[in-house]
């Protein structure tokens, strides 16, 4: 089964470029952008990316890389040259996104509170749900008010050669990046604040309080009009403590370690100068193995005994949900365009990268047969870890593939390699096109909305497809113009 | 507030206090050895380190294998300021040594850390200050730095510190976490004006006023000093400005009253432990007869600052660990789990 047979099959050596058309012209909504990089020096630019390194230092924005004999501090790579994403395409992509979430929730909801009706129905096969690592038995029937299960989701869209939009990855359960975000905005408008002009490009600062008020949300029936929400992180040496600091902050939450809570008699509260205080939403940065130390990972020191009996017995609400892991099973998500049509009843109007089920029977010899052509992916890993890229793999990788694909054809699925589009970025030099994608984060509560634009991540070296920041990878800011007046129709497919 | 973030806010001004504190000693305690023979200037400097409590790495060690031991730069560096060179190398590692426990480098990290875990709950510019200060403080030319211009060195950090400070007291929301950490900064600042007494105290009981001025100075109380008692400064009245003038900020007295302030403001109600002690403590001093405390200032000085210290232990016990019985609860749940 190939979920999205209809699209154009990627493979041919062209790349979408974002800023110009196929005739070499900057397209429209790039033009103001273009022109004034055009007048900037190499100098210029040199010392704006001076001034962006020293206060991204002063201001402790940084990422922590593993390996070595320590990690260690980088500060935070963001090009100077913005994606933009004029209103057209934008409300495309916003009216896809919130349509995939709105499915994905309902999914979610279906598995763990409802009938398995999907299951039922003959469109998800039961022994596909229950074979996923991230399928939570201790999840069952523990109600989410709401279902908004995936209460943040970060959806990883990349281009083909077309321009077509692509799900790459949905990332439902801890999906981190929106520091950065609005940290690159705030950047940007310091260092080049005339590249703004007249540009209406759309705010991203509200995100602390959409976030609040989804939280706020969802919280217990019973816990009133004024709810506690706490953000829950792992503590200051996790990569993205930073994150975690900056969303509480911008809520005006309290940043809690698992040893500041305590569950009493299904009630969770944390310690405070004055004794304990209850808690009724908490947001945690924290994955589902080490959250409660009773029902999972018994030797983790990180999570809270109790939190998940507290949250079956309703007194306590958690976000993202317990067990979202299963939307975020490659082969599941190769079923996501069928749960939209499933349960809205519609098109998916952002359609996912072309996708090989493995235990089928004629999609595996095809695969087999023209593996050094796609791209093979453990269904439970995130993060490009496991990946096996045909056209760069060595023979041995690729025979190596094909025995674990035969071995155990569920824990992989195949697609075809996807070129990612580009942009320009500054080599050092000058600027030179690189490949990059998007991770927009939608947020669900009493209704789904989504942040205009999102993270950009850019592959800084020539030719690499690797957007990872621990990879060479960087970020761009990303800019969702608000007016549609000028625009250049480029892409949607 | 949590319990632990009240307890980091009381530790980054702790930290924070004592960088600034020990910057300030280590001045007034090199201004004095320029005019001394290397052995009076090295005694100084172990009466110094002594008065920091600071653990040297051996008991046995004096302060020459210290200096070589911590040193963060080559010795060829040194001396450039006209010192003896031990004396410019024990003063580098107390300020610039980032394995001494307690040197100004050590504070300031610790302060950062402390910081680090609070980010969602001070102001950002708070936090952009004391990463800039720890950052220029690890450059690998401070403690070089250090060596070659150790006065201007001094002032930098002591500076920088103020206007730490001056973050604090104008954009912070003065809730309770900020009394914990002007609570943290008062206690310190108690403690270490007590130790300044101390190390100071040969110089006070002699006449000369130049020594007399630098230790004022130290403590930036010169012209505090003159304004209140407008004569020359004479041993004993330095001891007791710097101990009981009600309206100087780095005197003992005032410190202690703050602290009272603070302490009174956080306990919700009733006296708790460190309420109590705090009071006791400062009303033995406010209302103690200073020429029998003068008689035999190096005894009272210690019994105060055991004081504070107790002061600082019990606040520990009643705001930071009052929920601990709890951890019994989570215990039982699931027998044999740490957590």
């Amino acid at each position: 089964m190939s979920t999205t047979g209809d699209a154009a099959k990627a493979g041919s050596s062209r790349y979408f470029d974002e800023a110009v058309d196929e005739h070499g012209h900057t397209r429209g909504h790039y033009r103001p952008v273009q022109e004034w990089f055009d007048r900037l020096s190499p100098e210029q630019v040199r010392a704006l990316e001076e001034q962006r390194n020293e206060s991204f230092r002063r201001q402790g924005i940084t990422f922590t890389v593993y390996g070595g004999d320590e990690g260690t501090e980088r500060t935070w790579p963001m090009d100077l040259f913005p994606r933009i994403i004029d209103a057209g395409e934008w409300a495309m992509l916003e009216r896809g996104l919130i349509q995939r979430v709105t499915a994905l929730n309902r999914f979610l909801d279906d598995i763990y509170a409802g009938e398995q009706a999907i299951i039922g129905d003959g469109i998800v096969p039961r022994w596909l749900i229950t074979s996923c690592t991230g399928f939570e038995r201790e999840a069952m029937n523990v109600a989410v008010p709401l279902g908004a299960r995936c209460l943040v989701a970060g959806i990883d869209l990349v281009r083909d050669a077309d321009g077509g939009y692509r799900v790459l990855e949905d990332n439902l359960r801890n999906p981190s990046g929106i520091s950065y975000v609005i940290e690159n905005r705030a950047a940007m408008t310091k260092l080049l604040p005339a590249a703004f002009a007249d540009l209406a490009v759309r705010s991203v600062d509200h995100y602390g309080r959409s976030l609040l008020r989804a939280l706020r949300s969802i919280a217990p029936p019973a816990c009133g009009d004024e709810p506690t929400v706490a953000v829950l992180t792992p503590g200051i040496f996790n990569s993205a403590y930073f994150e975690h600091a900056f969303l509480a902050r911008s809520m005006g939450v309290e940043l809690v370690e698992g040893r500041d809570l305590v569950v009493d008699d299904h009630v969770v509260a944390m310690r405070t100068t004055r004794g304990l205080e209850r808690v009724d939403v908490i947001y945690r940065r924290i994955d589902d193995a080490f959250l409660d130390p009773v029902v999972f990972n018994p030797h983790s020191t990180l999570g809270v005994p109790g939190l998940m009996a507290a949250a079956r017995a309703g007194t306590v609400s958690i976000a993202n949900s317990v067990g979202n892991g299963v939307g975020d099973d490659k082969a599941v998500y190769a079923y996501a365009p069928d749960m939209v049509r499933y349960y809205l009843g519609e098109e998916p109007i952002i359609p996912n990268a072309d996708t090989y089920l493995l235990w089928e029977e004629d999609q595996r010899a095809e695969v087999l047969d023209r593996i050094d052509q796609l791209v093979v992916k453990p269904v439970a890993e995130s993060g490009g870890y496991g990946i096996v890229i045909g056209p760069t793999a060595t023979d041995a990788e690729l025979a190596e593939a094909r025995a674990k694909i035969l071995a155990d054809p569920r824990n992989w699925i195949a697609q075809e390699v996807v070129h990612l589009s580009r942009l320009p970025a500054w080599s050092g030099e000058g600027f030179a096109p690189r490949h990059i994608d998007l991770r927009p984060f939608v947020l669900s509560g009493e209704q789904v909305e989504v942040i205009p634009g999102g993270l950009t991540r850019v592959a800084l070296r020539e030719g690499s497809l690797i957007v990872n920041s621990s990879q060479g990878g960087g970020s761009k800011d990303t800019w969702v113009l608000g007016d549609s007046d000028q625009l250049d129709q480029a892409a949607p497919s | 507030m949590l319990a632990r973030h009240a307890e980091d806010m009381f530790w980054a001004g702790r930290y924070l206090e004592r960088a600034e504190d020990t910057a300030r000693m280590v001045r007034a305690t090199l201004l004095s050895t320029v005019a001394e023979s290397p052995a009076q200037a090295i005694d100084r400097m172990q009466n110094l380190i002594r008065t920091l409590r600071l653990k040297m790495p051996t008991p046995s060690e004096d302060v020459q294998t210290m200096a070589q031991s911590l040193a963060p730069s080559p010795p060829m560096l040194r001396s450039e300021a006209g010192l003896g060179i031990d004396v410019q190398a024990a003063a580098s590692a107390l300020v610039a040594s980032p394995t001494l426990a307690g040197s100004v480098v050590f504070c300031i990290g610790r302060a950062r850390e402390n910081f680090r875990s609070l980010r969602d709950q001070i102001p950002s510019e708070l936090w952009e200050q004391v990463n800039q200060a720890h950052l220029r403080l690890r450059q690998e030319d401070f403690a070089a730095t250090m060596e070659q211009d150790p006065f201007q060195t001094l002032d930098f950090i002591r500076v920088s510190c103020q206007s730490l400070t001056g973050v604090i007291s104008t954009s912070m929301s003065q809730g309770e976490g900020y009394r914990f950490l002007v609570l943290g900064q008062t206690l310190e600042r108690a403690l270490m004006t007590c130790r300044l007494i101390s190390v100071r105290y040969p110089e006070l009981d002699g006449s000369s006023y130049d020594e007399m001025a630098l230790t004022l100075r130290s403590v930036s109380a010169l012209e505090a000093y003159q304004r209140a008692s407008q004569s020359s400064p004479v041993g004993s009245d330095v001891a007791r400005f710097l101990l009981l003038d009600g309206s100087f900020p780095r005197s003992v007295l005032y410190c202690l009253r703050a602290s009272e302030d603070h302490v009174e403001a956080l306990a919700a109600n009733g006296r708790p432990p460190p309420l109590r002690r705090l009071g006791q403590l400062r009303s033995e001093l406010e209302y103690a007869d200073f020429d029998t405390m003068v008689a035999d200032l190096p005894h009272h000085l210690s019994t105060l600052e055991d004081g504070v210290r107790d002061v600082a232990i019990l606040v520990g016990n009643h705001f930071f660990r009052n929920a601990e019985s709890f951890d019994l609860h989570s215990q039982a749940i699931m027998p044999g789990v740490s957590s």
